[in-house]
């Protein structure tokens, strides 16, 4: 029987992506051709940069309009001290962290230091991106870039987090609910009163929410490999309805809760809302 | 026929209040581990189970929740629906969670 050589085992052993490579379903040139926006350079926006850093994800925008501080640094593993003595820009601090980290030699960081809120549909921000991450700490300017994901098309992987707890969604438009689709009058009621209270901008869970890199670190590993699947079977989806059971069915249209400290794992359905006025478009 | 009898008094919000259509419903709270058994007047409407619960449960106000029962999420679209509308009965489980929105 003839044997054909596919690739010599020392090439493998070189390649920093040999291992993921024979995950069955696996490509690595979507990986390495994948524009993402991550919007969000804090604790949560560290670990998803640094996950996409290591899978070799080519293009990562990066969009924050804050500084390093101290604090960051128990849950951002690209600041350094230095960074948070210089108070650095966070998205510069990134893109000198996935230089030092980047094991393929290949990925670009385009670090925007600016706020999102201030950026519309028709922002070069969105262009060209496969994947948006919202790596955010209050609802509003969740809805904004859902909003705009939504418009755009554009698939948004949201996690969020507080202490052990933390949650991950996935929003498909147009198949699938948004964020938008589970604000309450309530919550609206919390942001005013919140808005009342502060006179800042809107905000819920800034700016000392409780947060441990654990957390951090799960809610941002099942972001990025939400973002795997999405990358490997969106196209597959979009012309036959499923999805590449290889490797996996994202959270379309659903939650996973974490509460670490009670260990529940909860996926609970997130429907489209008739109130949704994003679904009208 | 839900829980105890209709005396005739009009609908409310009372989570055990005597001689009213009630519901017992056991409430698991996923943010503390906690599972209680609240009784409630099946004509409440959703958005006034979140409050009771809410105060049941001494939850923090100025916090988001997400109420879930049979697996899926009680959409703000049916906030004004009673509790009777979306067939939930006696002895259902509703969860808790909340959406934290830290980064």
């Amino acid at each position: 029987m003839p044997v054909r050589v596919i690739r010599l085992l020392g090439d493998m052993e070189e390649d920093p992506a040999s291992r993921q490579m024979l995950i069955t379903g696996w490509r690595q040139d979507l990986i390495r051709n994948a524009k993402v926006l991550v919007v969000g350079a804090g604790a949560l926006g560290n670990e998803i940069v640094k996950n996409l850093t290591l899978l070799g994800v080519g293009k990562i925008r990066v969009v924050d309009y804050d500084v390093v501080e101290g604090s960051n640094l128990s849950r951002a593993v690209l600041f350094t001290k230095a960074d948070a003595r210089r108070r650095v820009r966070k998205v510069d601090a990134i893109a000198r962290g996935v230089k030092r980290l980047d094991p393929y030699g290949y990925i670009e960081v385009e670090a925007y230091h600016t706020d999102i809120m201030d950026h519309g549909p028709d922002s070069p921000l969105y262009n060209k991106i496969d994947v948006i991450f919202t790596a955010l700490d209050n609802l509003e300017a969740r809805l904004h870039v859902n909003t705009v994901a939504y418009m755009k098309r554009i698939p948004l992987i949201d996690g969020g987090m507080d202490g052990a707890m933390g949650h991950v969604q996935v929003v498909i438009p147009p198949y699938s609910s948004c964020l938008n689709c589970s604000v309450t009058d309530r919550d609206m009621k919390v942001l005013s009163e919140k808005l009342k209270c502060d006179g800042l901008p809107l905000t819920i869970g800034q700016p000392k929410t409780p947060a441990v890199i654990t957390t951090t670190s799960v809610v941002a590993a099942i972001m990025v490999h939400e973002f795997i699947k999405i990358i490997h079977g969106l196209e597959r989806f979009k012309k036959t309805g499923k999805w590449d059971e290889r490797l996996g069915e994202p959270l379309m249209g659903k939650r996973l809760f974490i509460n670490l400290a009670s260990n529940k794992f909860i996926i609970y359905d997130v429907p489209i809302s008739k109130t949704c006025v994003l679904h009208e478009l | 026929m839900d829980g105890v009898q209709d005396k005739g008094n009009p609908p409310g919000v009372g989570l055990t209040r005597k001689g009213w259509y009630r519901v017992r419903l056991r409430v698991a709270d996923v943010l503390s581990n906690k599972v209680i058994s609240i009784e409630v007047d099946p004509n409440v409407t959703v958005r006034e189970l979140v409050e009771a619960i809410i105060d049941a449960l001494k939850l923090p106000r100025n916090y988001l929740y997400s109420i879930i029962y049979a697996s899926k999420e009680i959409g703000p679209d049916k906030y004004n629906m009673t509790l009777r509308e979306l067939g939930i009965r006696e002895d259902d489980e509703i969860q808790i969670v909340g959406r934290p929105q830290g980064g």
